[in-house]
């Protein structure tokens, strides 16, 4: 398994090696690709091993190893992708990518949680992306490899079979949590809100936000039954009516502002459990960490990988990094897989 | 870790290993629900699992129930979550998971 930023021509000869790949890269260099087993989405800005960069030359590329066993490329859109865990084989993992701002990026974010199997199959991956110059004049895509053709509508997934003797371990890191301000709750779940009970009682989101001028560069945290899920602000200006989100908000969670964090990359690293960065074999980050944190030119050690619009680790994440590993389990003489006996 | 092997390899490449498990003891759920679920579920035992996937079923599961209090909902919700662990059971951080629900 490895990933590496590599040119349009390196990737070519990968492809028709045969290769396994998950890309990531500027929309004028997927288009350069032939048919093959990969999948892609539309981004520029990277976590490299020699630092943050946006690379309109290179591709970021995953490369699965040997011993995946199959894997099947499909298309998802708004009607089937809440057949997206049901498709995902018994042990194995599925990448997917989405492209920002379509109907399945909204589907998948509000619903993800309710789709069969939900979370019980591992899916790992992002929202794709552009420049940021090109916000609102460029669409974000996914590619799929098999016909080497773009969408900004479907997303992309590969589910990938693993042999019985491994088995995918998803992840992610988060570097934010609840600040001590006031409790946020949203009445309705949504990509915008223009009311919240702030500590119980209903106000205008977008004037709380003005008057109590809170840094929107920092996500809204949710206690989500022990895991801190961020949720980033989009767009709270005058001109607004309301409050626009990466992420979707949920009802009857618990928000707060989160607490400001001095210097990123420290705190960050302070939290890798020890060695991780040697066993990831994929993993993405937000652009607004990326941005925010002023990663550019900053390097993280062992931490490579795409920065994105949003990050898939079973749901749609914001501010965080996610990360997919995979075990080797060991092996047991006269045991198996199969969870039908009991101890 | 079974070594790694990270390091350059062409063009700012990274290889990674896989990593070895380490030997922790498995304990296979039967298919029979324990009363622990329940209680999981219901907010009545509070564990911070390990294993991430269960962290976020759980917080869904547990949203699912409050909005739907029933037995029947219960039932449902506290199979989902235990089927988790029992699907991946083989998972070093699902291994002291379960030693944390079943004691």
């Amino acid at each position: 398994m490895t990933q590496a930023m590599l040119s349009p021509h390196a990737v070519r000869d990968k492809i028709k090696q045969g290769q396994k790949l998950v890309l990531a890269g500027d929309e004028e260099l997927l288009r350069q690709l032939p048919a093959g087993n990969w999948i892609a989405g539309t981004i520029p800005y990277f976590m490299t091993e020699t630092g943050g960069q946006c690379n309109l030359e290179k591709i970021h590329v995953t490369e699965l190893p040997d011993f995946v066993q199959a894997i099947e490329i499909r298309s998802y859109d708004e009607a089937t992708i809440p057949l997206v865990y049901s498709d995902a084989p018994d042990n194995g993992v599925s990448f997917i990518i989405i492209p920002a701002k379509s109907p399945v990026h909204s589907s998948f974010a509000l619903n993800a949680p309710n789709y069969e199997h939900f979370a019980v199959r591992p899916l790992i991956g992002w929202i794709s992306g552009v420049h940021l110059e090109e916000i609102g004049s460029k669409a974000p895509k996914v590619f799929n490899g098999s016909s080497a053709e773009g969408s900004e509508t479907d997303a992309i997934v590969m589910h990938v079979t693993l042999p019985k003797e491994k088995i995918a371990d998803i992840g992610i890191i988060n570097i934010f949590v609840q600040g001590d301000g006031d409790s946020i709750v949203f009445p309705c779940d949504g990509f915008s809100a223009d009311q919240a009970y702030i500590n119980g009682e209903l106000a205008n989101f977008r004037n709380y936000l003005l008057e109590k001028r809170l840094d929107t560069r920092l996500p809204l945290v949710a206690d989500y039954y022990g895991v801190s899920i961020n949720t980033s602000i989009r767009e709270a200006d005058q001109s607004q009516e309301k409050v626009e989100f990466y992420a979707p908000v949920f009802s009857g969670l618990s928000y707060k502002h989160a607490r400001p964090v001095a210097d990123y990359i420290s705190k960050f690293i302070s939290q890798l459990p020890v060695g991780l960065e040697h066993q990831i074999v994929f993993s993405c980050n937000c652009i607004l960490n990326y941005l925010h944190s002023n990663l550019e030119g900053k390097r993280i050690p062992g931490i490579t990988g795409p920065a994105t619009f949003g990050e898939i680790a079973y749901l749609l994440l914001n501010q965080t990094m996610v990360y997919l590993r995979i075990i080797d389990l060991p092996v047991r003489r006269g045991a198996d897989r199969s969870p039908e006996f009991s101890a | 870790m079974t070594g790694s092997n990270h390091g350059k390899k062409e063009n700012l490449t990274k290889t990674f290993d896989t990593i070895q498990k380490s030997p922790e003891p498995v304990i296979r759920l039967s298919r029979e629900v324990e009363p622990v679920w329940h209680d999981i579920i219901a907010g009545k035992v509070n564990i911070e699992f390990e294993f991430f996937a269960a962290r976020i079923l759980q917080g869904t599961l547990a949203r699912n129930f409050q909005k739907n209090p029933s037995a029947e909902n219960l039932a449902k919700c506290a199979w989902e979550l235990s089927d988790l662990f029992r699907q991946n059971a083989d998972l070093p951080s699902v291994c002291r998971d379960l030693k944390k629900i079943l004691g």
